[in-house]
């Protein structure tokens, strides 16, 4: 008896390890956000300093707001993802931060950082945690990914900010 | 012995399966893919049909040629990973579909469908062997992940040709 238990944890255990793999692992992800933050830091490097304030069309936001909007969400998103407060408090980034080439970087870059710091601080129990947002349940683990495509689709909107500025913008870092 | 040999299997099954948990399992990967769809679909359907040939500055993509640069990504990474054929064969969606609002949507939406079939006839097993993608070796179920950045990115893109020609994009689709 105490057998045939053991032997149906053995093949619960193997139907849980595989149903559960996914996407990235999560020495992947910060591989995956490492990376992120490189490609990011192409395009602050890319844009001259004078076309931070640049926006495409008046009512929208500049390029130095887009990348302080993509900040404040790396904070928002990851803080509830991961459970833990948010180092801005309830600053926003885009409202209060300096708009300055030098400043933009520094602030995206340091909430890469974060990001990247707090995703290695998560146990796998944690990561598997489920949580509510936005009206339905999620696992911590996919609540970094909503973070990441979120960084990925701002970023890909400031490639025509580029363009408008005669700038090439860097080639897609995928890899 | 039995029992010691039992309990250490036990134990590397455990490790596996929180190792091996990841950002998303393969049934969420099909609900993104699933709201990918539906958030391209939006834009789509945003910009009239006139403006599907507008391209910000002279050297880039037109709106239609984003989107159908998209759908050739979709198909490529997708059998390439899958092992699929794919249904467009050799041909390149960007340099044979009529760059129309309707066969655009229609192209676009038909390389989300095979993506979302494909990603639904993988096996657990099969998610997780590697393949390589433009020179790089990463698993079938991270190589899902790259796809999707990839649609984010492109997608991300064509916001600010909307803005552009006067249209306000959708909201985020993030959840």
């Amino acid at each position: 008896m105490k057998k045939l238990t053991l032997l149906f944890t053995v093949l619960t255990l193997t139907f849980v390890s595989s149903s559960v793999f996914g996407q990235f692992t999560q020495s992947q992800m910060v591989d995956e956000w490492t990376r992120a933050k490189a490609y990011t830091k192409a395009y602050l490097d890319a844009m001259p300093a004078d076309g931070y304030a640049f926006k495409p069309t008046p009512e929208i936001r500049s390029f130095a707001q887009q990348m302080l909007h993509l900040t404040d969400a790396n904070y928002f998103l990851i803080s509830t993802a991961s459970g833990k407060p948010n180092p801005m408090g309830q600053n926003k980034a885009e409202k209060t931060g300096e708009q300055t080439k030098e400043a933009v970087t520094k602030q995206v870059m340091d909430s890469y950082d974060w990001v990247i710091s707090t995703l290695q601080g998560m146990s796998a129990a944690q990561m598997q945690e489920t949580l509510s947002f936005a009206n339905k349940t999620w696992t911590r683990s996919e609540m970094f990914g909503k973070g990441f495509e979120h960084q990925t689709h701002h970023r890909g909107q400031t490639t025509i900010y580029l363009r408008l500025k005669g700038v090439t913008p860097p080639g897609e870092m995928l890899f | 012995m039995k029992r010691l040999s039992l309990l250490f299997t036990l134990l590397a099954l455990t490790f596996v399966s929180s190792s091996a948990f990841a950002q998303f399992t393969q049934s969420q990967m099909v609900d993104e893919w699933t709201r990918a769809k539906a958030y391209t679909k939006a834009y789509l359907d945003a910009l009239p049909a006139d403006g599907y040939g507008f391209k910000p500055t002279p050297e880039i993509r037109s709106f239609a040629g984003q989107m159908l640069h998209l759908a050739d990504a979709n198909y490529f990474f997708t059998a390439t990973i899958s092992g699929k054929p794919s249904p467009m064969g050799q041909k390149s969606v960007e340099k044979s579909v009529d760059p129309t609002k309707e066969a655009t949507t229609k192209a676009v939406m038909d390389s989300y469908d095979f993506v979302i079939s494909s990603l639904q006839a993988m096996t657990p097993a099969q998610m997780q062997e590697t393949v390589s993608l433009e020179g790089h070796s990463v698993s079938k179920s991270g190589g899902f992940g790259k796809a999707f950045e990839h649609q984010t990115h492109h997608r991300g893109q064509t916001t600010i040709y909307l803005r552009l020609k006067g249209v306000t994009p959708p909201g985020e689709q993030l959840f």
